[in-house]
C-alpha cells in the first residue's frame, strides 16, 4: 500500500519521494517500537508501561471523563493565551514608541526571558489560590515573552523605504502604524503563536498538576499517584493531542490571516 | 515629519546601558520598600481595600496581599539567614536543598548535551540513521517534554517495587530514590534541541571549503575539527542557552511531584500554605541558578567563539540590530 503511494509520488516530484522515504523509515521505526512495546515488556513493568492496545482502549473507555478535563484545560490555555498575547502586544507597541517604557521594561524582560517561569507556579498558587486564575496567569506568562520579543522585532523590521514613502505621502502616526508597522509585524506575531499556542496548553497542564481538582494535568497526576498506568498514558496521549491541535490552529491561522511572507506586505496607499 | 520621528524612536534600546539598569534597580528597590511598609501592618491592606471600595464602589479584594501569602522582604531575608527551631530555614538548610537540585540539573545538562553531540556526530557519518531518526527528533524538539515528568516518575515507582531492583544495591541507588529520575528528566528535555541544532550545524558547512579540503586530501578527522565543529558551535551554544534554564526547570518540576529534598520540594510545601517565606527564598535561589547557568554558558561562548561575537557586532553595524536578533531567535 505504502509502496503504491510512494510510486505515485515518484512520478510527481523527486522531493516528495525523498520526504516519503524519510518519513517512511521513521514510521517503520515507530511501528517497530510499538510492536516491541506490545509484546516485549516484562510482566513486572506492565503497570507502568501498559500495552499500546490497552492504552487505546482506555482512551475510548474514559473518554467522557477526559472530555470534561480537556474542556477545563483548553479554557485555561485559551484565556492565558489571549491575555498573555494582548499584554505582550501592547507592551511591544509601548517599547517601540516610548523610550521610557523601553528603558524600564527592557532590562526586566531580558532577565525574565531566561527564567524557568513555570517554576513560579507555587507562588501563583499561594497568591491566587487553586482556582482557574493561577493556571490562566501561568499560561499567560508562558505566552508573554516569545510574543513580546517577536512583536518588537516585527514592529521594528519595517523597511526604511516604506517609512520614507509614508512620510512623502504625509501620513500621520496612526496611518503609519496601521498600514505599515502592523502588517509588517503580523507575520512575526504568527511565528510566535506557533510556539506560544502549545506552550499555553503546557502551562495550563503543569499548573493543574498539583493544585487543581479538574483539568488534564490534575487527572494525569492523580493517575500517577494512584498507580493507574493505562489511565495515565491515556490522559498523556490526549494532552499531547491537545497541544498538537493548538499548534495546528496557529499554523492554520497563519495561512489564513497572513498569507504574505516576511518580505513585507505591499503598501496600499490609503485614502 | 511624524513618520521620520517614529522611525528614529523605533531604534532598539542598547541593553547594556548602565543608566537603564540603574533605573530598573531603583524601581525594584522602591517596590521592595513599598512592599515592606505596606505589609508591616495587615490593617494597611484592608484600609486601602475599603478606601478603594468606598470611592469607586468596586471591591478590589486585596486580601491576596496579606503577610501570610506575600511575606515581607524582611521575613524572606530572615527565613534565609536565621535557622528556626524546627530546622526548616537558614543558610545551611537552603544550601543542602540547593545542592541536591543543582547536582541533578548540572549532571543532566552535561549528560543530555554530551549525548546529543555524540548522536549528532553519528548522524553525520551514518546517513541512514539520520534519515530514520531526524524526523522524530524534529517533532520531539518542539514538544515541551517537561510535561512527560509524571510518566517517568510512574515508571520509577514501578521500578523501585521490582524485586530485582530492591535486591541489587546499585540498581536501588539508581531507582530507589528520585535523584536519578530528576537527572533523566533534564537529559530528555535538553537532548532534542541540542541534537537538532548540532546536527544542522555540522552539516551547514561551506561547500567550497569542503571541496577545497577534499582536493588537498584532508582527513575526515581534520575536516571535522577544523571546519564542521567551528560551524556548528554558534548553533550549539544557542541550544545550550535554552537548555540552561530548562535544566533547572526540569529538576524543580520533578521535585514538586515527588521528592523530599530540593528547591522544588520547598516550593511545593510553600504552595500548600506552610512555609511561604521559605518558598520565596527557594524561588529566588532557583531564579539565580537559572540566570547563573545562562550567564556561564554565555561567558563560555564569548571565550570559545570570540570571532562569532565580532561577526555579530559587524553584522549589527551593517544590517541593524533587529535583523541579527531575528537570526538568533530562529537559531534558538
Amino acid at each position: 500500500m505504502e509502496r503504491v503511494e510512494q510510486a505515485k509520488r515518484k512520478k510527481t516530484s523527486n522531493g516528495l519521494t525523498d520526504a516519503a522515504q524519510a518519513y517512511g523509515t521513521s514510521a517503520l521505526l515507530i511501528l517497530a517500537v510499538l510492536a516491541l512495546w506490545q509484546f516485549g515488556i516484562p510482566e513486572g513493568m506492565s503497570s507502568a508501561l501498559p500495552k499500546p492496545t490497552l492504552i487505546a482502549v482506555t482512551i475510548w473507555k474514559i473518554a467522557p471523563i477526559l472530555w470534561d478535563n480537556v474542556l477545563q484545560t483548553a479554557l485555561e490555555a485559551l484565556l492565558g493565551f489571549v491575555f498573555g498575547t494582548l499584554a505582550a502586544v501592547l507592551i511591544a507597541i509601548g517599547f517601540v514608541y516610548s523610550r521610557t517604557v523601553a528603558r524600564t521594561v527592557y532590562p526586566i524582560a531580558v532577565i525574565l526571558r531566561s527564567l524557568p517561569l513555570i517554576a513560579l507556579m507555587p507562588f501563583l498558587v499561594s497568591w491566587l489560590g487553586t482556582g482557574i486564575m493561577s493556571k490562566v496567569v501561568l499560561a499567560a506568562l508562558t505566552c508573554f515573552f516569545p510574543t513580546l520579543v517577536n512583536m518588537v522585532q516585527g514592529l521594528t523590521s519595517v523597511e526604511p523605504q516604506a517609512l520614507e514613502l509614508m512620510q512623502t505621502l504625509n501620513a500621520n502616526e496612526k496611518q503609519v502604524f496601521w498600514k505599515v508597522r502592523l502588517p509588517y509585524a503580523l507575520p512575526f506575531l504568527f511565528t510566535s503563536f506557533k510556539i506560544t499556542s502549545s506552550a499555553a496548553v503546557l502551562g495550563a497542564i503543569i499548573g493543574e498538576w498539583l493544585w487543581a481538582n479538574v483539568g488534564l494535568g490534575a487527572f494525569i497526576v492523580n493517575a500517577m499517584f494512584n498507580m493507574q498506568g493505562p489511565e495515565l498514558w491515556a490522559s498523556m496521549m490526549v494532552a499531547t493531542a491537545l497541544s498538537i491541535l493548538a499548534y495546528i490552529l496557529a499554523v492554520v491561522g497563519e495561512i489564513l490571516i497572513v498569507p504574505w511572507q516576511k518580505n513585507g506586505p505591499k503598501i496600499e496607499v490609503g485614502k | 515629519m511624524s513618520a521620520m520621528n517614529s522611525h528614529k524612536q523605533a531604534k532598539p534600546v542598547e541593553p547594556g546601558r548602565w543608566r537603564d539598569w540603574a533605573v530598573t534597580a531603583a524601581a525594584i528597590t522602591l517596590g521592595l520598600l513599598f512592599w515592606e511598609l505596606i505589609l508591616s501592618n495587615p490593617d494597611n491592606v484592608s484600609a486601602i481595600n475599603s478606601a478603594i471600595r468606598d470611592t469607586t464602589g468596586w471591591n478590589p479584594r486585596l486580601r491576596f496581599f496579606s503577610p501570610t501569602m506575600m511575606p515581607r522582604p524582611s521575613s524572606i531575608a530572615r527565613a534565609f539567614f536565621i535557622t528556626p527551631n524546627n530546622g526548616r530555614g537558614g543558610m545551611l538548610f537552603f544550601a543542602e536543598h540547593t545542592q541536591a537540585s543543582l547536582f541533578a540539573a548540572l549532571l543532566g545538562f552535561v549528560l543530555g548535551n554530551g549525548l546529543a553531540i555524540l548522536i549528532a556526530t553519528l548522524f553525520l557519518y551514518v546517513k541512514s540513521l539520520e534519515r530514520a531518526l531526524m524526523p522524530i527528533a524534529l517533532a520531539l524538539r518542539s514538544i515541551p517534554l517537561v510535561a512527560i515528568t509524571p510518566l517517568l516518575l510512574r515508571i520509577r515507582f514501578t521500578l523501585a517495587d521490582l524485586p530485582a531492583v530492591k535486591e541489587n544495591p546499585l540498581l536501588y541507588l539508581l531507582f530507589g530514590t528520585e535523584n536519578t529520575i530528576k537527572m533523566i528528566v533534564v537529559v530528555i528535555i535538553v537532548f532534542f534541541p541540542t541534537l537538532v541544532n548540532v546536527a544542522r550545524g555540522l552539516e551547514s558547512v561551506d561547500l567550497p571549503a569542503l571541496e577545497f579540503l577534499h582536493s588537498l586530501s584532508a582527513s575526515e578527522w581534520y575536516i571535522y575539527w577544523q571546519v564542521r565543529v567551528p560551524t556548528a558551535l554558534p548553533l550549539a551554544f544557542a541550544a545550550f542557552k535554552v537548555a540552561a534554564s530548562a535544566s533547572v526547570l526540569g529538576v524543580v518540576v520533578s521535585e514538586w511531584l515527588s521528592s523530599n529534598q530540593g528547591l522544588g520540594y520547598i516550593m511545593y510545601q510553600g504552595g500548600t500554605g506552610t512555609g511561604v517565606a521559605e518558598m520565596w527564598v527557594a524561588m529566588i535561589i532557583t531564579t539565580c541558578l537559572a540566570l547563573a547557568l545562562f550567564w556561564i554558558v554565555d561567558l563560555v561562548e564569548k571565550i570559545v567563539l570570540p570571532w562569532h561575537q565580532s561577526v555579530i557586532a559587524l553584522k549589527q553595524a551593517m544590517e541593524g540590530f533587529e535583523r541579527v536578533t531575528r537570526i538568533q531567535a530562529q537559531a534558538s
